[in-house]
Formats: structure tokens, C-alpha cells, sequence
């Protein structure tokens, strides 16, 4: 199933919080959809679920509006936020509640209770949960119509890191799977381990549609660590040839403008003894810093 | 559209607010009903019928009050925890949930109108065979007092999805009847009699009235009740017109 956002524009009085927006989702792949606070992720995600109305443009689900689909739920799930329950009721009562509108057996209900390791807390009222609780009851109802499409909103806020670790596993599953899995996360090293492809947006708008890997290469440096007890040596060939050095330490310098390979076969011409060569490439937090720096919201101010 | 109806009727029960109105809707009828029935000095003036309708409708009625309580928070609540986006995303189609909210708070009203009544006729006809006074049991007010009680529990539905916060909702649910119409009526009097029957709530109780003497100010029963179940489909077209048109 694609996930197809064309031309979003959703105001809230004189604020723009999704600006003509345009972007894909495909199945098969985990897509992170990145932005800082107040980016529009979460509007943009109540947008194509039908919840608010867009004011222009359109989004939709295998070429069809959400609203369209008379039982959703084996077509889409969403996680739009873990606080989204009663307190009062159980999680068992919750989900049944949900599985009942869309004519889903009663026994599913107990089957993603225990996909989620809710099972023995099913019964217990939502209000005595940890927000971990409520992230893995909230991931429970978006698999109780084991659709082909799911979107998420922050669906690691709260998990402990073993939790961290089980979801990143079970999104990266249910892409394999062929699913069509769209996830918005703040916690960039968490992305860069489990998604393939990303949304960036900032102030509502399309900053970039790409691959980690094209995102990463594009807007974070990357650079070649060379350790060498012949550095001086080393330091002029490479210059020579056009490299930039920072150096760590008399011994260890990153090299940039060449690759690792370059640097070896330079070394090896010219007898130069290496202890260590590595590529190192930029991280996605710093991509991700460097793109959406001009757009950001809220930012603290040095003391 | 049955599954929208089982949902919400798994909803309804499964909150525990809920539960504990229901308890004293229930609970009010027996409890009211015994007290008066039980202590009230009723004299040798007092109509057989008033006996009947002061013991065993009046009860009834403030329980039907409750439930409009219940009606606000049938909507109201979905919207204060949020959960009514996770309602709308699982059924986009807004109309079929608000239809099932209608039938489902509708259905609800008159099974504890029935109950209600039930239980304070049981309490009250004990009591006072007791004591010895005699009572006329009187169809029209009872019929009445069953819907007051689905007009009740929907015109709180329809006030909880125009309002939303319940907060804000149950206080004007509760204020408007006894305390507004109680000013705005004393001053409509000063102008003219009549002009009271055009106040919603108090037509709505004539449904349940059970004097003898014939108020010639008010509008009949059955005027009465259609005027209020005007009100009533009035709120809740509102309500579903809103709820449609708002961002969840």
C-alpha cells in the first residue's frame, strides 16, 4: 500500500502548520519521518488519517481517501499518541471496544495483547500503566486488523531500551513483511538503525524525500581516520594531492576530500607504515542537524 | 453499523464513571422513593393521585436527570481523554458513530427509565401499603417519566458533542433547568403567564406531571413532550452537525 501526501495544507488560524506538503510513502521499507517539535509531523499524521481537515490538498491510501475505507483497520493502523485511552477502562476493554467497530473477532484482542507482552495486564485499567505500557497498548490496536500500512507517532517515547530494541526489531519485521511502515521518532541513532527511507520536514514543509544512506552522504561529512607513526611524511603526500587534514594528535588526523582506499594505496607507494585506516562516515544526527538548523521552532539559548 | 453499536455499547460500560451512575440512577429511585413514602406526611387532603406521582414519579425523574449526566459523558469523555481520535480513525465515517451513539444512548435512557420506574413502584407501592395510605396509580406520568428519560439522556449526548469538556457541559446540563428556566421563568411570569410553557426543560417535565389541578398556563402533555423532543433533536442535529464539520 502507498501512503501518498499530495500538496497538504492544514492552518490553524494565522499559523501554517503543514505547508503544501508532498511526499511518498512505499511498502517494504521502514520510512522515518523526521522534523523537530512542532514541525507538523503530528498534524501531518492526523491529516491522513482524515482526523483534521486539510484545508487544500490531498492524502491518500492506495490512491483512496482514509475516509473511504469502511473498516480501516485492516488496511491502516496508527499509533498517534500512547495517552489516546481511558484511564478507567482495561487495555483488554480498549481494544475490544476498537475490534468490535470494525467487526474484528474478539480473539484478536488477545492476540496482539500478547504480541505486545501485554498479556498478563490486559485486564488491568489502563491508568495503572506505565507510558511504556501505554506505547505497547497502543501498538496492540494499531495490529489488531494486521493491516498492510502503519503509521506511528513516536513509538518508542517511554520504552526502556530493551523496549527501544523490541520495537525497532518488530517495525524493521513488519517492513520486511512487505507492509507499508511510516514512523516518526526524535531519537535519531534509533532511525539510523531502522529506517530505509525518510521524510524530513521543518515548519510544515518538505525539506527532503531520500534514503538514509543519500541523506546521510549528502548533509553530514564524512571523513577517513588515518593513524600514522610516519604522519609527518603522510601529512604532505596526501596534501599534495589535494586532502584536507584535521589532526587528533601528532599521530592520528582525519583526512577529508579522499577516500580511505586513496589514502592506503598513497601509503603503500610511498612505504609509509599505517596503524590504523577507517572510514568514517557522518551520522544521521548530524545530517539531520545541519537540514533542519534554519527551520527550528523552539531552541534553548546558551547560558 | 453494528459494530459501531457494539462498540459503543462496549464503551459505555466499560468506564467506570459510568458504572457509578448508573448505580446511583438506580439507587436514587429506592432510596428517594422509601424516604418519602416511608416518612412524608401525607394528609387527609392530599389526591391519591399526588401521593402516587410526589412518592414514586418524582424519584424516577431525578434519576432520568442522571442519565442525561451519563449522555454528556457519552461523548464529552472521548473528547476530554482524546480517545474520539482513536474512535474516528477505526471509523472514519462520522455519521455511523454518531448514529450509533444516538441509538445506543437512546436505548440506554429508556432501559433505566423502565428500571428506574420500576423500582421506585416497587419500593413505593410497599411503603405505602404499609402505612396504610392509599395511592392512584397513574399511567400517563409513568409513560412520561420512561421518556423524560431517553429525551433526557440525548439531550445531554447532544450538549456533550456541542460543548465537548464535560466539565463544562454537566454543569450547564444541570444548571440550565434549575437554575436559568427557575429566573428566566419568574421574569417571563411578570410579563405574561403563558409565556412560561415556551421554556424547554419545564415543558419537558410536563411529560411527567402528575397534579390534579390542570395548569392552564402550560402547553398539554403531549404538546409539552413534542415541543421538548423538538429541543431535544434540535441539540443533537447540532451536535452531529459540529462533531462533522470539527477538526477531532
Amino acid at each position: 500500500m502507498v501512503i501518498e501526501a499530495r500538496e497538504l495544507t492544514k492552518r490553524y488560524g494565522h499559523r501554517l502548520a503543514v505547508d503544501h506538503l508532498t511526499f511518498n510513502v512505499q511498502p517494504g521499507v521502514v520510512t522515518g519521518f523526521l522534523g523537530p517539535n512542532g514541525s507538523g509531523k503530528s498534524t501531518t499524521m492526523r491529516l491522513l488519517l482524515g482526523l483534521d481537515r486539510a484545508d487544500s490538498g490531498s492524502a491518500t491510501f492506495d490512491g483512496k481517501p482514509y475516509r473511504s475505507y469502511a473498516r480501516p483497520l485492516e488496511e491502516v493502523g496508527a499509533l498517534l499518541d500512547a495517552g489516546y485511552v481511558h484511564p478507567t477502562r482495561t487495555g483488554f476493554e480498549h481494544l475490544h471496544a476498537l475490534a468490535a467497530s470494525n467487526r474484528l473477532p474478539r480473539r484478536r484482542v488477545d492476540e496482539v495483547l500478547a504480541l505486545v507482552g501485554l498479556g498478563e495486564v490486559g485486564k488491568k485499567r489502563v491508568g495503572t500503566y506505565s507510558l511504556g505500557m501505554k506505547q505497547r497498548l497502543g501498538i496492540a490496536a494499531a495490529m489488531l486488523g494486521n493491516p498492510r500500512t502503519l503509521l506511528f507517532d513516536e513509538p518508542a517515547n517511554g520504552l526502556d531500551p530493551e523496549g527501544v530494541r523490541w520495537i525497532r526489531e518488530f517495525l524493521k519485521h513488519l517492513a520486511r513483511e512487505g507492509r507499508t511502515v511510516l514512523v516518526s521518532s526524535h531519537q535519531l541513532a534509533e532511525m539510523s538503525q531502522m529506517a530505509d527511507s525518510l521524510v524530513v520536514i521543518g515548519q510544515g514543509r518538505l525539506i527532503e524525500q531520500c534514503s538514509v544512506a543519500e541523506f546521510v552522504g549528502r548533509f553530514a561529512n564524512a571523513w577517513v581516520r588515518v593513524v600514522s607513526p610516519q604522519m609527518a611524511v603522510l601529512s604532505q603526500l596526501l596534501g599534495a594531492r589535494g586532502a584536507n587534514l584535521d589532526f587528533e594528535n601528532p599521530n592520528t588526523a582525519r583526512v577529508t576530500g579522499m577516500s580511505a582506499r586513496e589514502v592506503g594505496e598513497i601509503a603503500a607507494a610511498n612505504g609509509v607504515v599505517l596503524h590504523q585506516l577507517a572510514d568514517t562516515s557522518g551520522s544521521l544526527e548530524e545530517a539531520y542537524l545541519q537540514v533542519t538548523q534554519p527551520t527550528v521552532e523552539y531552541r534553548g539559548r546558551p547560558q | 453499523m453494528i459494530g459501531a453499536l457494539r462498540a459503543e455499547w462496549i464503551k459505555l460500560r466499560s468506564v467506570r464513571a459510568n458504572i457509578i451512575l448508573i448505580v446511583i440512577a438506580l439507587a436514587i429511585p429506592v432510596v428517594l422513593t422509601f424516604l418519602i413514602a416511608a416518612i412524608a406526611p401525607f394528609g387527609g387532603t392530599t389526591f391519591d393521585r399526588e401521593v402516587f406521582g410526589v412518592a414514586i414519579i418524582t424519584p424516577a425523574v431525578v434519576a432520568a436527570y442522571l442519565c442525561g449526566v451519563l449522555g454528556v459523558l457519552g461523548i464529552g469523555q472521548e473528547y476530554r481523554h482524546n480517545t474520539i481520535r482513536v474512535t474516528l480513525a477505526a471509523q472514519p465515517n462520522r455519521s455511523v458513530v454518531l448514529a450509533a451513539k444516538t441509538v445506543v444512548y437512546g436505548l440506554f435512557g429508556l432501559a433505566i427509565g423502565v428500571l428506574a420506574l420500576s423500582l421506585s413502584f416497587a419500593t413505593g407501592a410497599i411503603c405505602l401499603a404499609a402505612r396504610d395510605i392509599s395511592f392512584e396509580v397513574a399511567i400517563e406520568p409513568m409513560i412520561g417519566a420512561v421518556l423524560l428519560c431517553v429525551l433526557l439522556t440525548l439531550f445531554g449526548f447532544g450538549l456533550g458533542a456541542v460543548m465537548r469538556q464535560p466539565a463544562g457541559a454537566i454543569p450547564v446540563f444541570l444548571i440550565w433547568p434549575l437554575i436559568i428556566e427557575g429566573i428566566v421563568g419568574l421574569i417571563l411570569q411578570s410579563i405574561d403567564e403563558s409565556l412560561v410553557r415556551w421554556l424547554p426543560f419545564r415543558a419537558g417535565q410536563e411529560l411527567a406531571n402528575f397534579t390534579v389541578a390542570v395548569d392552564t398556563e402550560v402547553f398539554s402533555r403531549v404538546v409539552s413532550g413534542l415541543y421538548f423532543t423538538a429541543w431535544t433533536a434540535a441539540i443533537v442535529a447540532l451536535g452531529w452537525w459540529l462533531v462533522e464539520r470539527r477538526d477531532a
